[in-house]
């Protein structure tokens, strides 16, 4: 191969890959970030999703925007008795105990067959415990419920 | 009626003359666009021009995370690196092929077994595509490793070898 074609032709074999990995992961591409990204979502275990959606709803203060992000489109969350992911998100943004700030603990976080909870123990004037518990499919949440009691007198974790 | 003949012998030649050289550029193109996509590809892990694949499907993220976790991903790049290089450079051409190929069965088996989406369908049967006539080109590099007696293994090989490097 003569010198000329030679360095025509590693252009052209670097080129060609370039422009195609360019075009499939570009935003309207199918290796886009949307679609890492929702791979991912679905590959993570029941508890990592719980733990992920608590640190964006709770640590980073951000309970609408995690509801939006962790929450299936026509999830039903049977401890306020609401459809729809919109109607979850905003209920999410006027709960005291998810408020930035609020008292609250995360004492044990499990899950089994695509359910997961979360127990938290919640201080201030209105003090409980709470298990919020969650149904997971392709790593959204589709329902939630909430068990709400007094707070154990038992050493916690 | 020799002139004839002459002639038709000349005509054949010409004609095996074009077909060889259309194989060699069909096997220089399947080359030099595996090597850019190998070097793309094996660089971008360490320099990141376009956001590291993290599988394109749960199984593929499961793998790939467990092979990066590893390390073993990095070695993979590296070698996909020097292998890209090697193509585009157009030395060591055999040893590249022989070294891609079981990166290629891997890619293609994620690709067409965990994916199995359009697009990984296709990467894996143009990978093994290129691979393959890729191996092809350079059959006459290999026919000696199609021995079927081997025979007693012998020090010719390191002689030979290292005669060459003198």
């Amino acid at each position: 191969m003569k010198g000329m074609t030679h360095l025509l032709s590693i252009v052209a074999g670097l080129a060609a890959p370039i422009a195609f990995e360019g075009w499939t992961t570009s935003d309207s591409g199918p290796r886009s970030k949307a679609h890492y990204a929702a791979i991912v979502n679905a590959s993570q275990s029941p508890r990592d999703r719980v733990i992920a959606f608590g640190m964006k709803a709770f640590d980073d203060g951000k309970s609408a925007d995690a509801v939006r992000q962790f929450f299936a489109e026509d999830a039903v969350d049977h401890a306020a008795g609401l459809t729809g992911r919109e109607a979850i998100a905003a209920k999410a943004g006027e709960l005291e105990w998810l408020k930035p700030g609020a008292p609250r603990k995360q004492l044990h976080v499990g899950s089994e067959r695509g359910v997961a909870f979360a127990h938290y123990a919640v201080g201030g004037d209105a003090a409980h415990e709470r298990v919020e518990i969650y149904r997971i499919k392709a790593g959204r949440i589709t329902e939630h419920w909430s068990v709400v009691g007094a707070p154990s007198k038992a050493p916690q974790p | 009626m020799e002139g004839a003949r002459q002639a038709a012998d000349k005509q054949a030649a010409d004609q095996g003359e074009g077909g060889s050289r259309a194989f060699t550029v069909i096997i220089y193109v399947a080359q030099f666009f595996f090597g850019g996509w190998f070097l793309y590809n094996g660089l971008n892990y360490f320099i990141e021009f376009f956001p590291q694949p993290a599988g394109s499907s749960a199984l593929a993220y499961q793998l790939i995370s467990a092979l990066i976790d590893t390390g073993l991903f990095a070695i993979v790049k590296i070698l996909e690196a020097i292998i890209g290089a090697m193509l585009l450079a157009n030395r060591l051409v055999p040893l590249a092929i022989v070294l891609a190929f079981p990166i290629s069965v891997s890619i293609a088996h994620m690709n067409i077994v965990n994916v199995q989406d359009p697009l990984g369908i296709g990467t894996g049967l143009v990978i093994m595509a290129l691979n393959g006539l890729m191996a092809l080109g350079y059959l006459d590099k290999f026919l000696p490793m199609l021995t079927y007696d081997s025979g007693d293994p012998s020090p010719a090989g390191l002689r030979s070898f290292f005669s060459r490097l003198g």
